[in-house]
């Protein structure tokens, strides 16, 4: 079976996809893989997310396996962050927490947000390698030991936090209560779009700002060292 | 077991093969083309009989890369004294595995009709696969980073600054343009993006600039001559893989070319219309030799990336690392915000696509006349009087000893 377009490549009236003011009622298809254009939208099987083609058929049992590996990686992880006395190593174990919760995120079907903590938390702990590097610079073999005021305070911490996250448990739906799973063409970068540039504008904005004003503080203050 | 498993698998197996034959080749590629730059012959001895087999042409040196293989295999493998032996071996391995997650959302072949259902020739046909690229390739510095500090060498670790530096730098603009072309397109899978680019002309046509500065961004992010700072031989010894050897130090190599194919697909994926030709674009859907045809017309693309790579990497002298910077922070950046406000504002007028073109020659144009009425500030590079350097001004001599 061969279908064809209906255009030839050179008479294409709008080259830019979504340009042409007949086409833009169908803009939200064009989103979702259902180009209006093009009569593959009558065939086309709808693409499935990164969760289902892991979960596809012949590893439909693999899914849990999957949950277990990410949990591991993540609580492995995180514990050798606590117990590591060298900070680069513990800059290492920060990422592979970090790419653990973005495995959390693709299961969850949140494909956008574990790129997006990819690549901005990746971005960051590299960062950190650099600061940690550059802080034990002195010597290289630094130990970081913790006093005993900073460790209750950190127990404290967290219980509280531990506290918290069982309230969350407890308050979070099961499948069998609500819980919904998400439609196959649900369109989440659109979604969380919309919601940053209209519901949430001004948390958005706030957390712009005070970036802004924190970069602008740390370059004033290695100037002045500086000079 | 759907039938899109099996096309994945299929594409999957096929094309990482394919890509890891290739890397052997592309160094033999590598070494004939600086030959010819330089006016010499190239590795040409090597044949295919190894003393074995009844070949007696010299197969012009095809045999290269083969011994190469079998020698780096059989050299010692030494670790160092003194270094961080986790790290030091999880470095190569965190240098090669981005860049082969890469290859996973990059349509090869477009679409295969397979009876009633269409079936992409994709390894994974995700919603947000260009993103997804972006996100595995922020990945792969660490393991230079971490290579360089594993290895308890200063020259190993200067070089992982550098590359921290430079990757961190050159992600801002590369970033910005996959999200102007994403912003062209209204679409982030990498499928829909060929599609469009199938339907009218290539991206490369209406966003020159963007182009240049994302296959610069690419160069830069592979760590390529003319942005191979974190390797410079003449500064650092070997740069972060000095203390590495055998297979651990081909391991790195392999990163690197693997990047370079990852790199040059993502390029022809976003601005080169992916698997289109013009006379081929008609059919979208067809049977297993038109996709083996697209995946032809690909890897062909891909294939003539990987030589200007090559080629620019033999022509063009190493970046001195303030240049470096300062290409990144005050030309890529601003030019590529420009772009990026002149085409939402078109996306959002609705003007026709040729505007984008006007608007990339007026930004080109706009760069070119402010670029040298820019104040360039203090110098970076002066001379700094360091006590022991050759610009340290001689000690006074004490008249009372």
């Amino acid at each position: 079976m061969a279908i064809s377009c209906t255009q030839p490549w050179w008479s294409a009236r709008s080259p830019i996809g979504f340009l042409d003011p007949s086409r833009e009622r169908h803009y939200s298809l064009a989103l979702i893989g259902l180009d209006p254009i093009h009569p593959l939208q009558h065939k086309a099987a709808p693409v499935p997310t990164l969760a289902q083609l892991m979960t596809a058929d012949p590893a439909q049992q693999g899914a849990p396996l999957l949950f277990y590996a990410c949990a591991t990686l993540t609580c492995l992880s995180a514990w050798a962050i606590v117990f590591s006395q060298n900070i680069v190593r513990m800059s290492v174990y920060l990422l592979l927490t970090l790419m653990g919760a973005a495995g959390f995120y693709l299961m969850l079907q949140a494909e956008f947000l574990a790129a997006v903590q990819l690549i901005v938390y990746a971005g960051g702990t590299l960062i950190l390698i650099v600061f940690g590097i550059m802080l034990t610079n002195k010597n290289p073999e630094m130990q970081l030991r913790a006093t005993p005021m900073e460790l209750g305070l950190g127990a404290l911490v967290g219980v509280g936090l531990a506290a918290l996250l069982i309230l969350a448990l407890v308050h979070t739906p099961t499948p069998g209560q609500g819980f919904t799973a998400v439609p196959a063409d649900y369109q989440q970068v659109r979604a969380i779009g919309r919601s940053l540039l209209s519901e949430n504008l001004v948390p958005f904005e706030l957390a712009a700002v005070l970036l802004l004003v924190v970069m602008v503080g740390a370059a004033y203050m290695a100037r002045r060292r500086a000079g | 077991m759907s039938a899109q498993f099996i096309t994945s698998v299929v594409t999957l197996v096929v094309i990482a093969k394919l890509i890891m034959v290739s890397c052997a080749y592309l160094i033999l590629l590598e070494r004939k083309v600086a030959a010819w730059t330089q006016d010499r012959i190239g590795p040409n001895r090597v044949g295919l009989s190894f003393g074995v087999l009844p070949i007696r042409h010299h197969c012009w040196g095809a045999g290269q890369p083969l011994a190469d293989g079998i020698k780096l295999f059989l050299k010692e493998d030494y670790t160092p004294p003194g270094v961080d032996r986790g790290l030091f071996l999880l470095a190569p391995v965190i240098v090669v595995v981005p860049a082969m997650l890469g290859w996973a959302v990059i349509p090869w072949g477009g679409y295969l009709g397979w009876g009633d259902s269409v079936l992409h020739v994709t390894a994974a046909p995700i919603h947000i696969g260009v993103i997804y690229m972006l996100a595995i390739g922020s990945l792969a510095v660490y393991g230079v980073v971490l290579g360089g500090y594993a290895s308890n060498n200063k020259y190993s670790f200067l070089g992982g600054l550098r590359a921290t530096a430079q990757m961190l730098s050159y992600e801002i603009p590369q970033g910005l343009c996959v999200l102007t072309v994403i912003l062209m397109h209204g679409s982030a899978r990498a499928d829909m993006l060929v599609n469009f680019q199938a339907n009218a002309v290539w991206n490369a046509v209406y966003q020159p600039v963007l182009a240049v500065i994302f296959f610069t961004c690419i160069l830069a992010e592979c760590n390529r001559a003319p942005f191979d700072l974190a390797e410079a031989e003449q500064e650092l010894v070997g740069g972060y893989h000095t203390e590495y050897s055998s297979m651990k130090w081909a391991l790195f190599f392999m990163g690197e070319y693997m990047h370079m194919i990852t790199g040059a697909a993502f390029f022809t994926l976003l601005f080169l219309g992916g698997w289109d030709l013009p006379l081929l674009s008609e059919p979208l859907v067809g049977g297993i030799a038109l996709v083996l045809l697209k995946t032809g017309v690909f890897i062909g693309k891909v294939a003539l990336l990987l030589f200007l790579m090559i080629w620019i990497r033999w022509t063009l002298p190493r970046f001195r690392f303030d240049q470096l910077m300062r290409l990144a922070w005050r030309g890529l950046i601003p030019i590529t915000l420009l772009v990026m406000l002149m085409t939402g504002v078109m996306v959002f007028l609705q003007q026709p696509a040729w505007v984008a073109l006007v608007g990339n020659g007026l930004i080109a144009l706009l760069a070119v006349w402010l670029g040298p009425r820019i104040p360039q500030g203090a110098a970076i590079n002066r001379r700094v009087p360091l006590p022991g350097s050759r610009f340290c001004p001689p000690k006074p001599v004490n008249p009372t000893s």
